[in-house]
């Protein structure tokens, strides 16, 4: 007798069990669809705006182009003066500052003139107007992703380039 | 656990089904039911259309500071204002571009030439989803005197009932 009251207590106990594990497994089933549609609804996930990420940049590379053949009073281009100088005169650095900076620097993280060396070790110059060249990667350890740049590339001789480098926004 | 039990769990069941089946298809319906808003790819488009029109290979185009392309802007870049034929956008005018072109060093206006709907640009720098899209942007050029410009082109697109909902 003692043996079947105490069998009916436990099978009484054992379906209060599984019938709480029932309500909680419904109010987790809510939650998360609840967070789904909440999340769809108000555009956490905003897929929709056409985020388009830019290869190349028409308007930059065309006054790239007239940079490079703007004259200075003496009568050379920028093109033939960053050929021979080693790097940027006051009269190119500040009218590649004037224009990239000025035109361009709002749109993109990042915006670098510089000449690039045919060579293995360091072959990006640094310069007083743009500084060094930003990196193409971001993060540390084993969180590195790699940023993506629009880049324009000319060549001035056979050991340099000129080289003109936006870094991307959109990524941020 | 006995019949009745189990009757009680398939409901159960069933209801829970309909509800997260009903959950999936409403975020369907919500997330592809929006429309894609392509109108800073289209503005960016003209603008770059506009871009290649005014200079070529690091200079101005020839007859770009004449006064035949200053009057028939559309015709010189083979633009069309064009909209499909709904919400009365033909009646409205969905487009308006605007290029201004300065000296580079003093900054001052030497001409600009305007297309589309004008009233477009008291929308400009507001904000909100249903107003046009507008894209700003500048360029640099020389002719082949010499002479520095700086050339802004804005380009406004509205078609603001296919693009936001």
């Amino acid at each position: 007798m003692f043996n079947n009251l105490f069998n009916r207590k436990q099978g009484k106990t054992g379906e209060v069990g599984e019938t709480v594990t029932w309500m909680i497994a419904t109010v987790i089933i809510i939650v998360i669809l609840l967070i789904s549609i909440s999340a769809t609804v108000t555009g956490i996930f905003n897929f929709k705006n056409f985020n388009y990420m830019k290869q190349t940049d028409v308007l930059a590379s065309k006054s790239f182009f007239s940079y490079l053949l703007t004259e200075s009073e003496e009568g050379t281009s920028v093109y033939e003066q960053l050929g021979y100088e080693d790097n940027f005169s006051e009269f190119n650095g500040e009218l590649a500052k004037d224009i990239f900076t000025e035109f361009y620097g709002g749109e993109y993280l990042a915006v670098w003139i510089g000449i690039f060396h045919n060579r293995i070790v360091l072959p990006y110059e640094s310069n007083e107007y743009f500084g060094k060249r930003p990196g193409e990667s971001r993060g540390i350890g084993g969180l590195v992703a790699i940023v993506p740049h629009i880049t324009e590339k000319i060549i001035l001789n056979e050991d340099k380039s000129v080289e003109m480098t936006l870094k991307v926004k959109e990524w941020e | 656990m006995n019949k009745k039990g189990d009757k009680l769990i398939s409901v159960y069941w069933f209801a829970i089904l309909f509800i997260v089946a009903g959950g999936i298809v409403y975020m369907v319906s919500a997330f592809y039911g929006k429309p894609y808003d392509v109108r800073g790819a289209e503005a960016d488009i003209l603008t770059t259309k506009i871009a290649r029109c005014v200079s070529e290979a690091g200079y101005l185009k020839e007859g770009v500071l004449a006064e035949d392309f200053k009057n028939n802007l559309m015709e010189s870049c083979v633009i069309n204002f064009q909209a499909e034929d709904v919400y009365d956008w033909r009646e409205q005018g969905q487009y308006y571009v605007e290029v201004e072109f300065l000296d580079f060093d003093t900054k001052q206006k030497i001409f600009e030439i305007s297309e589309g709907n004008q009233g477009l640009k008291l929308d400009c720098g507001l904000e909100g989803e249903g107003f046009p899209v507008c894209v700003e942007r500048s360029l640099y050029s020389i002719d082949e005197n010499g002479n520095q410009y700086k050339i802004n082109i804005l380009s406004i697109v509205r078609k603001t009932e296919k693009n936001v909902q």
